[in-house]
């Protein structure tokens, strides 16, 4: 017979099952956290690409806009046929440049070259020349000589060889070329090309301070002044060169 | 020990089976979107130099047209004001080069008016050629006053022979006229 003591009063007999428990719970906080961590990626993924849906509809909007402006301004370029107007803008400034033909200086300046035994006869300055041959090089501080077709008669020929010596030497001429001489026995008359820099004074500071120039008339007193510039187009020359000066 | 796990099944195998579940949808997502707004935001980057770039150049074709107008401006000032049409200038002209060469002691007895088209820019170029007799100070005065003068006068070269007791003295001037309004020849 069995005591009090060793009576088994359970219901049935016992069970450990904590370590079912703790599973349980372990798996369902897993689950609970992943769950939570899904849902957070889902959100932020579907915020985060709603927005950039957005962003890049809007950028694309503004690029298309972009693309469309320039298509009008091209239009607009090549109505305004731009090579043509640069060649119009040259001719301009080759006018006003010898509109601008600091006459006066170059008699003052010849004056300082001419040896006693020479007599000018004729004198064509060829501004439009010299222009067309650079221009579609830059323009830069040493562009601004025009050439000089100058015709005298000297007493002797000495007297002509001074005269080119003197041009030579004098910095406002340069590269004196002798075309032609024809002697009668008592004078020489000659012919003769040079090299000639109006400006001599502004360009050389400018010179100085490595600036290039911005238009190749010199100073002058007439009026109104020209602000046609050439425009650089895509496929030519942008370096555009300003204009000759006041008129 | 598995047979309590085994009796107690349906205790675990829920949450078990949710986790499978989170388990395959991270996969999912990692495999399948994770890169979705990551692609998104490259090609919204691309996008924005693509429009960075396209802003650049139209700002540079603006800028070309804007100068293209200042220069169809300028010139258009040009041939208005300073060209002006022959009906308008031509006689102004000859009247005002007359009485600068008179004003400098140079009076000029014959003149010719030769005159060139030039087609390309609507411009008529009409040449002023006169010989006179003078001193060299007369032809350097008149030369000043040419310089001073408003009008678009160019002196195109000048021509000297000796003759006692004054320089017997060939100008050539000329002058541009518009050939129409706006001088576009272009």
């Amino acid at each position: 017979m069995s005591s009090a003591l060793e009576l088994n009063l359970s219901r049935s007999p016992f069970v450990n099952r904590r370590p079912v428990r703790r599973l349980t719970m372990a798996l369902w906080v897993a689950a609970s956290v992943l769950l939570v961590v899904n849902v957070l990626l889902i959100w932020s993924h579907r915020s985060g690409s709603v927005e950039g849906r957005a962003e890049l509809a809007r950028v694309r909007a503004a690029a298309a806009r972009e693309v469309e402006l320039g298509r009008l301004l091209r239009d607009e370029l090549g109505s305004l046929r731009l090579s043509d107007q640069n060649a119009h803008v040259d001719f301009l400034n080759q006018r006003i440049a010898q509109r601008a033909f600091p006459w006066s200086r170059l008699f003052d300046q010849l004056v300082e070259v001419l040896p006693r035994g020479v007599r000018l006869r004729s004198l064509f300055p060829g501004i439009g020349a010299e222009e067309s041959r650079r221009s579609r090089s830059r323009r830069t501080v040493l562009d601004a000589r025009v050439r000089l077709s100058i015709s005298a008669q000297a007493e002797d020929g000495e007297a002509m060889l001074e005269l080119i010596d003197r041009l030579f030497a004098h910095p406002a001429f340069d590269r004196p070329n002798l075309i032609r001489e024809t002697g009668d026995g008592s004078t020489v008359g000659f012919q003769l090309d040079v090299l000639y820099q109006p400006d001599l004074e502004s360009t050389a500071r400018a010179q100085a301070a490595g600036e290039p120039r911005q238009g190749d008339g010199p100073e002058t007193t007439a009026a109104a002044s020209l602000e046609t510039e050439r425009t650089g187009s895509e496929s030519s020359d942008a370096a555009g060169a300003g204009a000759g000066g006041s008129r | 020990m598995t047979a309590i796990f085994r009796r107690y099944w349906k205790l675990w195998v829920p949450p078990l089976a949710l986790l499978v579940l989170d388990l395959a949808g991270l996969a999912a997502y990692r495999m399948l979107f994770a890169g979705n707004v990551d692609r998104l935001r490259e090609e919204v980057a691309a996008e924005e130099s693509r429009l960075e770039r396209l802003s650049a150049q139209r700002n540079e074709l603006a800028e070309l047209v804007l100068r293209a107008r200042r220069s169809r401006a300028g010139i258009d000032r040009l041939y208005d004001r300073s060209f002006g049409t022959e009906s308008e200038r031509l006689t102004d002209w000859i009247r005002e080069v007359k009485e600068l060469a008179e004003q400098s002691g140079l009076a000029p007895s014959t003149i010719s008016y030769p005159s060139e088209e030039l087609v390309d820019y609507g411009l008529l170029k009409r040449s002023f050629v006169f010989p006179v007799r003078g001193s060299y100070a007369s032809l350097r005065q008149f030369i000043n006053l040419l310089e001073l003068t408003e009008s678009f006068v160019v002196l195109e070269g000048v021509t000297m022979n000796e003759s006692e007791p004054e320089l017997q003295i060939s100008l050539s001037l000329s002058t541009l006229f518009a050939e129409r309004d706006g001088g576009d020849g272009t």
